[in-house]
């Protein structure tokens, strides 16, 4: 059982290495960024406390799914896999927990680390039994696959709406709006297989500009509720919406590229700081959008003759 | 026609194939077998444009990898798409409109489920489906027939010789010698990276025999088993 984890610390340390970190830079790196996001959420959220559970919650049930525990279900003895799964929860809910203490919300930690403990001997609800309708059947890729795995987000942001219009807070709304295009700009994170891009008959020029006119649609079909009721209810503040929107859509279109410029390898870590400083700089995207453009075009060339 | 000529690939210092010379011509089913790990699989990569290598692939009428239907032996699907949508997908890449996909579905796959949900069998033959809607002028299929059903592995031999007919190319790798019997034009056997044998449909249980060659001896006991 010793050496389950030693092998995961192992691959942990190996996934890190393969992308372009020092391992415990990272670790060091990890940490303060979770500090950071804890912290920002607590400082700014409302009942942030309960958000902060539920996310814990959510990520405990992601690694419980039943294709991830099968490998050590089958060759690990009934007892061993049992104390190999409260372990793993456990040491994942440290951190969390030392948070939640930390700002004094000791009900809700050690609640939340006893249902953590508990959720160990339970597997993820499989959800794969149907398939979930989506707007998106006629071009299937990162629109349908992401909707599939993050559609909660996108209804999260609609009941956002409609609170930000009950009380009349805007911002609240414009909130809404960037969960719905950062939820669609995960959808470009993960490169996929070789297999998907080599099929194509077209050139990386015509590929990729397809691949823009998807994300530009699809991405102003899912924010076009929440853009829509905006405009409707705040008439006077359409210009900020519709700016919002442009910049979303921006947002998305750069996160695309970026998959593509150290294709078919994961997304390098210079693309992925820089799609952070954009975060942080939205005018840089007007820089970035067409540097990102050249790269994966240049780098497709040998994929898509 | 596809023509190799001087082909090499390797990894770093480990030489994968070395000095491959082969020709594919139109209206014939070729076979290429080896042992596992003998390159067949990098051979096939390497033609389609998956691998980088040294020597000369060229295809006369035109850019190879937008004619040819690639079968990997273990077909690659997206998380959350269905077999329909797969199929959807395929056709979108390649610019090409089929009306009806339910119709292609010839091997009765449950296509509004998830493809990741699918049997291995079930994945080969939804791949499968997946290199004929488009009609292709090459089919590259590793290993075609391995964890397919009886029914579906006399559809697929049919559907084989069918493309022979239609004069397509088609190269296969496979280890059932029986199959490749009734199908095969002609055999390739790939040892160690290098062709070591080329033979015609008469020929074929010499290349059999060499891969029978290998003696058991006492490599079981070696396991200890108890």
């Amino acid at each position: 059982m010793r050496f389950y984890f030693v092998i995961q610390y192992k691959r942990i340390i190996r996934i890190l290495k393969e992308a372009g970190f020092n391992p415990y830079l990272a670790f060091c790196v990890i940490a303060i960024v979770f500090v950071l996001l804890s912290e920002g959420l607590f400082h700014n959220v409302m009942y942030a406390n309960y958000i902060y559970s539920l996310f814990f919650l959510a990520f405990i049930n992601n690694i419980g799914s039943i294709e991830r525990n099968e490998f050590s279900k089958n060759i690990f003895s009934v007892v061993d896999y049992k104390k190999i799964r409260l372990l793993e929860n456990c040491i994942i809910a440290i951190p969390f927990f030392i948070f939640l203490v930390y700002k004094q919300e000791y009900v809700i930690a050690f609640s939340s680390f006893l249902i953590g403990a508990v959720l160990s001997f339970f597997n993820k609800v499989n959800t794969l039994s149907f398939a979930t309708p989506t707007p998106f059947y006629k071009q299937p890729f990162e629109f349908i696959v992401g909707f599939r795995k993050t559609f909660w987000m996108f209804i999260l942001g609609y009941i956002l709406t409609c609170i930000a219009i009950s009380v009349g807070n805007f911002n609240l709304g414009i909130f809404a709006l960037i969960i719905t295009f950062l939820t669609a700009m995960l959808f470009y994170l993960k490169p996929e297989p070789l297999f998907f891009v080599w099929i194509h008959s077209d050139n990386s020029i015509k590929f990729l500009w397809k691949k823009i006119k998807m994300a530009c649609l699809h991405s102003t079909f899912l924010s076009l509720p929440i853009f829509l009721m905006l405009v409707l209810f705040f008439p006077d503040k359409a210009f900020i919406v519709i700016i919002f929107e442009i910049i979303g859509m921006l947002f998305v279109v750069m996160s695309l590229l970026g998959k593509y410029v150290s294709y078919p390898t994961d997304i390098n870590p210079t693309v992925g700081f820089t799609i952070g400083l954009t975060l942080f700089f939205p005018p840089l995207l007007l820089l970035i959008i067409p540097y990102f453009y050249f790269q994966s075009k240049q780098n497709l060339q040998s994929i898509l003759k | 026609m596809i023509l190799i000529e001087s082909l090499y690939k390797s990894y770093g210092n480990k030489n994968v194939l070395k000095n491959i010379n082969l020709t594919f011509k139109e209206g014939e089913i070729i076979g290429v077998v080896g042992e596992n790990g003998a390159g067949k699989s990098t051979l096939f990569k390497c033609m389609i444009g998956f691998e980088n290598y040294d020597g000369l692939i060229k295809y006369d009428k035109g850019i190879l990898k937008n004619v040819t239907g690639f079968l990997p032996t273990n077909p690659y699907f997206l998380s959350k798409i269905t077999g329909l949508e797969y199929l959807q997908l395929v056709c979108n890449a390649r610019n090409i409109k089929v009306s009806d996909l339910n119709k292609k579905n010839i091997f009765e796959l449950p296509l509004n489920q998830y493809a990741e949900t699918y049997s291995t069998g079930m994945k080969k033959k939804l791949a499968l489906t997946g290199t004929l809607i488009l009609n292709n002028e090459i089919f590259i299929l590793d290993e075609p027939f391995n964890g397919v059903d009886i029914h579906s592995n006399i559809i697929i031999k049919e559907l084989l010789l069918k493309l022979k007919e239609l004069n397509k190319i088609v190269i296969l790798s496979s280890h059932i010698f029986s199959t490749l019997n009734e199908i095969c034009d002609k055999l390739h056997y790939l040892k160690n990276g290098e062709i070591s044998k080329s033979v015609n449909k008469n020929e074929f249980s010499e290349i059999e025999q060499d891969m029978r060659g290998l003696e058991v001896g006492n490599m079981i006991d070696k396991l200890e088993l108890q």
